[in-house]
């Protein structure tokens, strides 16, 4: 039926609705903004985990300010703290002389006599810290001089073999030496030892709690 | 072009689209009789007419009266009455509206012309004319307020491109534009488009020449409404005279004073009422009344339509006859 006295206005509105080529554009339409669809849903979680970004930022940066200012008041400790951490070096370069004498007079076997023990620092390398500058050793020097009698035997070589064992990976024996005399015979015995070694071969036993201090 | 393109991106009916409407333009049609004081509705799906409704003007979002007059408040229920309907017959929910309007005698006009009585080459210029100047093509044209108007060939078809010879009688109709543009503003918020808007008179008159015997006889018809009678002679077919009267009997008295006139031989009398009255008893004896007796055989079938309760009962009053027509052309 043809539209008898329907406005012109109205007729051009319903042409949207029945010209094929109106229907057409708006499929396209529907269609370019459904593939839009997974933009949006993108965009929006972007835009929500921006914002608990920018939620969580703003809470770290007021901990962090409170975390600043309890620093403030712990500044001095701090420091001396560093100050311990800055004689590192040092305290890691040293040879526990009590055990190592401990050590000696367990291995010393009962015909041996001794009559020197020196133990002596080497290779000493300059460490700067805060304090100045300090000479570390790296190398300890372990020297054992005495007598046995002429039919001990290898006694002093037991005890040098006894010693090394005990002492830190990398120790070795410099030297052994032997003076024949009736009715003894005089010995010596060199060896050198890292300073950055651990000595539980010693005796020495780890502090395992701070409260123990 | 891109003003064709914003003005399409801000009017394009989305929830006509979404709903159906980006696959499909096979909608239902929704026949609406407006009568002065009443609202009738046919319900018609792909198959023709499926419901019936006989008393929407009750409704709180029922489509102006032929008086001009909204029932009540438009639109304050939740749903639209057009939505209400096709959801109480299953149909889909984009519908377009026909109107069938009874209008009352100053808002509405008939006439038999020829293009070359009205000095007019085409179709298209009688009803620019019409439009800009009706005093120009009618002579004495009283109304001030501006009609609406359509023009249809001699038969009376309501489909077809009219484009008569210049002296081919051609049958003139219009009704006020007021009354036009509220029945489009009501369609509006309902999300429906509009078939056509038809004086209730011409409607009749397009239906008896398709289903009375007008080819084989001149035929005089009468067509009884609430506002007054209007009659019209067929010349084999031919629609040659047309004219408004106050009542049945003014308009077959008209029409016999006429016939000579006309040239008709041995015409057959026809009465279409919108109501049964009394006015029966003072026409013709030959005359064939047009109601719910004898419109099964002339409409070849009986209307069996569902009312608002569900049920299907038989609607053969003439104007269920002329909706459920009218559905189909």
């Amino acid at each position: 039926m043809k539209p008898h006295l329907v406005s012109k206005e109205v007729l051009a509105r319903q042409l949207y609705r029945y010209s094929p080529a109106y229907r057409l554009a708006a499929f396209l339409l529907f269609g370019f903004l459904f593939l839009q669809v997974p933009a949006v849903v993108w965009l929006i979680y972007e835009r929500q985990a921006d914002q608990d970004r920018r939620t969580r930022a703003g809470q770290l940066a007021t901990e962090a300010a409170r975390i600043a200012s309890d620093r403030k008041a712990l500044a001095d400790t701090e420091k001396k703290l560093k100050r311990i951490q800055g004689l590192a070096p040092v305290l890691r370069a040293r040879l526990p002389i009590s055990a190592v004498l401990g050590k000696i007079e367990q291995l010393a076997p009962r015909d041996l006599a001794l009559s020197q023990i020196v133990i002596d620092a080497g290779e000493f390398q300059p460490v700067q810290i805060e304090t100045g500058l300090f000479q570390v050793p790296h190398q300890i020097s372990i020297v054992i001089a005495g007598q046995e009698t002429a039919q001990g035997g290898d006694a002093y070589k037991h005890l040098a073999g006894k010693l090394l064992e005990s002492l830190p990976p990398g120790s070795k024996i410099a030297d052994t030496s032997l003076a024949e005399g009736q009715p003894f015979k005089t010995f010596r015995l060199a060896l050198n030892a890292p300073t950055d070694g651990n000595y539980f071969g010693l005796g020495v036993t780890k502090i395992l709690t701070q409260n123990s201090l | 072009m891109l003003d064709d393109i914003s003005t399409f991106l801000r009017e394009m009916p989305v929830k006509y689209y979404l709903a159906g409407g980006l696959w499909s333009t096979t909608e239902p049609t929704l026949a609406f009789f407006i009568g002065q004081e009443k609202i009738e509705a046919l319900v018609a799906g792909s198959r023709g007419g499926v419901g019936y409704e006989s008393s929407l003007e009750k409704d709180n979002d029922a489509p102006p009266l032929a008086s001009g007059q909204s029932s009540f408040a438009n639109g304050t229920g939740s749903r639209t009455l057009s939505r209400k309907l096709t959801s109480r017959y299953r149909l889909r929910r984009n519908v377009k509206h026909l109107f069938v309007v009874d209008a009352d005698k100053k808002d509405r006009f008939f006439g038999v012309n020829t293009l070359e009585r009205l000095r007019q080459r085409s179709v298209a210029s009688a009803l620019e004319e019409m439009h800009e100047n009706p005093q120009q093509i009618f002579g004495s044209w009283p109304e001030q307020t501006p009609f609406r108007w359509a023009i249809l060939n001699r038969e009376i078809g309501l489909g077809r491109d009219t484009s008569p010879r210049i002296d081919e009688p051609i049958l003139i109709f219009g009704i006020a534009d007021e009354l036009c543009a509220s029945f489009e503003s009501w369609a509006g918020t309902q999300g429906a488009s509009i078939t056509a808007i038809l004086p209730l008179s011409i409607a009749v008159l397009a239906w008896c020449n398709a289903n009375l015997a007008t080819k084989d006889r001149d035929s005089l018809v009468v067509v009884a409404t609430g506002q007054g009678a209007v009659s019209a002679a067929f010349k084999r077919r031919s629609l040659i005279y047309i004219s408004q009267e106050e009542s049945v009997a003014d308009a077959f008295s008209a029409l016999e004073r006429e016939v000579d006139a006309l040239e008709l031989e041995w015409p057959a009398r026809y009465l279409w009422t919108l109501n049964n009255t009394e006015e029966r008893r003072t026409i013709p004896e030959e005359l064939v009344i047009i109601d719910e007796e004898n419109i099964q055989g002339i409409s070849g079938e009986s209307l069996a339509l569902q009312e608002g309760h569900g049920k299907k009962i038989k609607h053969d009053r003439p104007i269920a006859h002329l909706l459920n027509w009218l559905v189909k052309q």
